[in-house]
């Protein structure tokens, strides 16, 4: 039984495409999901079974700040870790320093020094994003030239 | 940090600057963040809909509301009635007509 089932999920597949949004026109990254069967020399892609449960799993954006309704609320926190709220502060600074340019000349000096600050949240971050949270070590047992 | 003590924070150097102005420029750079640096790994359930191909990554459930759900920067794996399935590469050549 249990086979049946997993072989029958196993004849879906799944990608990426962007598909027109009906309403504007516009494009719009969508999740393929199609059912392959074969027979004899000919592969079909028809549609999957519907009521199944799919579980999608991938890189997100955190929600957007906000006055008030669904998002980050003025007493919340972003979900980006604690460490690199401050850099967002940075980046803001800096935009600020930009709009002031032409009154300030300093500015320009102003803006610089929080870039660096801001470039560098995003460098620690993509380290912070590509680590391996499991650091449980691992030992190689040394051998004498040949396997056991 | 809330929220309010990064306005804060940005407001000791630019005092004119209001809160409106401040949140746009803070969500830019939380978008900016994340596509950047990946940071943030999330998943979605929704249940497969009878004679559907697609589904809208931002509105995987097909309930007309981007807000209530993740909103993806990349699809990394796709389980289907809990077995893990494979990724085309690209979309096929031909479909079937069902």
């Amino acid at each position: 039984m249990a086979t049946n089932e997993r072989s029958k999920a196993l004849e879906h597949v799944w990608w990426i495409e962007y598909t027109s949004e009906k309403s504007t026109g516009y494009h719009v990254p969508s999740l393929a999901i199609a059912k392959v069967t074969t027979a004899d020399a000919t592969t079909s892609f028809g549609t999957a079974t519907s009521g199944k449960t799919v579980r999608v799993y991938g890189s997100v954006y955190d929600e957007d700040f906000v006055a008030s309704g669904t998002g980050i609320a003025l007493t919340e926190e972003p979900n980006i870790p604690t460490q690199f709220h401050e850099g967002l502060a940075h980046y803001v600074i800096m935009k600020g320093y930009e709009n002031k340019m032409s009154q300030d000349p300093q500015s320009l000096q102003k803006s610089g020094y929080f870039r660096n600050y801001w470039e560098l949240c995003k460098k620690m971050g993509t380290e912070y994003g590509n680590r391996n949270f499991d650091s449980t070590g691992f030992s190689i047992k040394p051998a004498d030239g040949f396997l056991m | 940090m809330t929220q309010t003590q990064i306005i804060e924070m940005v407001q000791m150097h630019h005092p004119e600057m209001g809160d409106t102005e401040i949140r746009l420029h803070l969500n830019k750079a939380l978008d900016e963040f994340c596509e950047g640096t990946r940071i943030l790994k999330g998943q979605q359930t929704f249940t497969s809909r009878s004679s559907t191909r697609y589904y809208e990554l931002n509105d995987l459930d097909g309930d007309s509301s981007v807000t209530d759900q993740h909103k993806f920067i990349d699809v990394a794996r796709v389980d289907y009635n809990n077995y893990q399935i494979s990724r085309l590469q690209d979309p096929p050549e031909k479909y079937s007509s069902s």
